[in-house]
């Protein structure tokens, strides 16, 4: 297995669970050029941490945690980046080496469980068949974990749900489902796409509840465009704008008091409780699609506080300890 | 917010066929919407909160009860009689891709309504085109192009701007951001608020997201398997739930803010929504209450005023205890 990244001290790579640099990601443009729909981003997922990434359709986040498993949907293509696992390389992997990572090392959860599920496969046969890939386990045995997972992720009377077909089972149900293929195998790491968003409030919460009670000492990536999800289980969050991370650091410090105009912006769109009612602002225009992104910062033509070099030159990126912001004209934090 | 009362809807109960059985999606409703008032409706997938809008409308013909509009009682108007009303309620959705014709030009989408209902003289109609397109921030060259050329945000406005064209006192939006991102969101919102103070509309807003419907209304009602639970004024029902299934959505809704999700007790509802084909006997939420007790199971509770025009369907109203959704920064009144 090949091991790049050696220059890092032993001290970092035992707390970075994945290491991504300098990611970009492309699909065919007109004309046999290449668009990029997420564009050098960089970031360290921690052990242990719940980290999340937080944008709008189509600003590359989904991208991101597809290229982490091996899975960015052709054409697409892996241009440039490193993807790092516990030091070892995976970007170079084949595809035979993806799937010795995914479900094993690398859990994943989609937002739509339905179609996430093979229909025609009782629950415990997709189970045992993750389980069986990655371990030498008889099937007895394998229906065994399979049924003490379920059992983890609150299906109620597990013996006999294993033996369910996907249909059968309501919307929160097969989401449990969904996470307890993701679990099954004790990976390092689980990506959670937008695990909750199909889902009805209450029944959310139950998810969310699960989700962080779950990987109480393991690592999650969570990717949603909920800035409330985010807020009540994930450590860090990194705001994510056409195909860039414009502003990463700790919860707190991020929902707070954010810095970059395009978290600002996002904050107050959503809305909330507050007794003036005074949210829910709107930030002008609409995201840039992959062709229309800026040599600049992509936020320019929505920003308020936009100056002149905005739309030519990339903005620097500047460590306020608590958080990375890249602006060229950030509010205070 | 006095005055006289536009919509008078009471005793609604609408069913539908499933197989052999019956499913009661509206059982027993009573709304009353007063002229100029933004009225809520909030409750998650089942509810009936869409089909009570559907046949509010006359999309659906009821079951029982009475649909009062203006003082004319239309809920058994044939198609025919049905006619002339339909310009004075419009109806927009969730989804903007599928509800305007993919092969129409904008210009014949809004011109469509304006011919049918002869809104304007033929030769005005192109003026009445633009302006509509105006009074919804789109640009007039916006007619001479097709729905996929437009973003999901566009396509809504275009919605709003279609439903306009009839000049109608009501306006029924269901979900009508749900399927977009968070910044366009608030744009649409702020759209249809400017909409409705400049055309002096009535508006009904059904969704499922609470702190949506907070932001824009006068009065919530909130459904639960086909019937109200509680109705009142918008603050008082957000900030003094007194039904314990307002109060657990309350605290299912995630605010981003991590203090305030990391601080409050959440109520986790157990189990999930039971079918409208069989609802459970007595009070239909009795299955996931957190306080229900013996009567909860064999006596369904009346929906009667717990302070004035603040009604609540509970035999322990006001019981589960405050659940705090205010933020931090959030001032008393």
């Amino acid at each position: 297995m090949a091991s790049g990244t050696a220059e890092k001290s032993s001290a970092e790579t035992t707390a970075v669970a994945v290491s991504i640099e300098g990611l970009r990601i492309e699909f065919p443009g007109p004309e046999g050029s290449w668009l990029p729909v997420v564009d050098d981003i960089s970031f360290d997922l921690l052990s242990g941490e719940t980290l999340g990434f937080v944008g709008e359709s189509g600003s590359g986040k989904t991208m991101t945690a597809l290229s982490m498993v091996g899975l960015i949907p052709k054409p697409g293509r892996l241009q440039h980046g490193t993807i790092t696992l516990r030091g070892r390389r995976l970007d170079d992997l084949d595809d035979r080496g993806w799937a010795k990572i995914r479900g094993k090392e690398v859990g994943m959860v989609f937002q739509d469980a339905l179609s996430g599920l093979n229909p025609v496969r009782s629950i415990g046969s997709a189970l045992t068949e993750v389980i069986r890939r990655h371990t030498t386990v008889s099937r007895a045995e394998a229906k065994d974990q399979a049924i003490e997972t379920l059992r983890a992720v609150g299906i109620p009377s597990p013996e006999e749900r294993v033996d369910s077909y996907p249909h059968q089972l309501s919307g929160g149900m097969r989401q449990r489902v969904m996470i307890a293929l993701a679990i099954v195998n004790h990976p390092d790491v689980v990506i959670a796409d937008e695990p909750t968003t199909a889902l009805d409030a209450t029944i959310q919460a139950q998810i969310l509840d699960l989700l962080s009670g779950l990987v109480g000492d393991g690592t999650l990536l969570l990717i949603t465009h909920d800035l409330g999800v985010a807020a009540a289980i994930c450590d860090r969050i990194a705001v994510i704008y056409a195909g860039r991370i414009v502003e990463v650091g700790e919860v707190h410090a991020i929902l707070n008091s954010p810095t970059h105009p395009y978290t600002v912006g996002l904050i107050e769109a959503v809305p909330t409780f507050e007794r003036d009612r005074r949210a829910m602002v709107p930030i002008p225009g609409s995201p840039p699609t992959p062709d229309e992104v800026l040599a600049g910062c992509a936020f320019t033509p929505r920003c308020s506080r936009a100056l002149d070099r905005c739309a030519t030159d990339r903005p620097p990126v500047t460590d306020l300890g608590d958080r990375v912001v890249s602006c060229w004209n950030p509010h205070e934090g | 917010m006095k005055g006289d009362t536009l919509l008078d809807v009471s005793d609604l109960t609408v069913r539908f066929k499933t197989g052999r059985r019956f499913l009661t999606a509206v059982d027993n409703v009573s709304v009353d919407v007063t002229r100029g008032e933004t009225f809520g409706l909030v409750g998650e997938s089942g509810s009936g909160k869409s089909t009570f809008g559907l046949t509010v409308v006359r999309a659906h013909a009821p079951d029982a009860g009475r649909i009062v509009f203006d003082g004319t009682d239309i809920s058994n108007l044939s198609d025919k009689d049905m006619r002339p009303y339909r310009t004075h309620m419009q109806m927009i959705f969730q989804d903007p891709y599928a509800s305007l014709d993919p092969h129409m030009k904008v210009s014949a989408i809004l011109a469509e309504p304006l011919r049918i209902h002869k809104i304007v003289p033929r030769s005005e109609i192109s003026e009445k085109v633009t302006s509509l397109l105006e009074a919804v921030g789109m640009p007039a060259e916006a007619a001479d192009r097709f729905p996929n050329q437009f973003s999901g945000g566009q396509r809504q406005r275009i919605s709003i701007a279609r439903a306009l064209a009839v000049e109608p006192e009501l306006l029924i939006a269901d979900e009508p951001v749900s399927a977009l991102d968070v910044s366009i969101q608030a744009q649409v919102m702020a759209l249809l608020n400017d909409v409705k103070s400049r055309f002096g509309l009535t508006t009904i807003v059904i969704a499922h997201d609470l702190a949506l419907v907070y932001q824009v209304t006068d009065r919530i009602a909130v459904m639960y398997l086909g019937q109200i639970v509680e109705l009142g004024p918008t603050a008082e029902v957000v900030f003094g739930p007194q039904h314990p299934y307002t109060a657990a959505l309350l605290s299912a809704t995630p605010v981003p803010d991590p203090d305030v999700e990391r601080s409050r007790e959440r109520i986790v509802l157990r189990g999930e929504p039971p079918s409208a084909l069989s609802p459970p006997s007595g009070c239909r939420f009795h299955t996931r209450c957190p306080i229900a007790q013996d009567v909860c199971r064999d006596t369904a509770p009346p929906l009667t005023e717990a302070s004035q025009g603040h009604l609540v369907a509970c035999h322990f109203a006001g019981q589960i205890g405050p659940v705090s959704v205010d933020l931090p920064r959030s001032v008393d009144p």
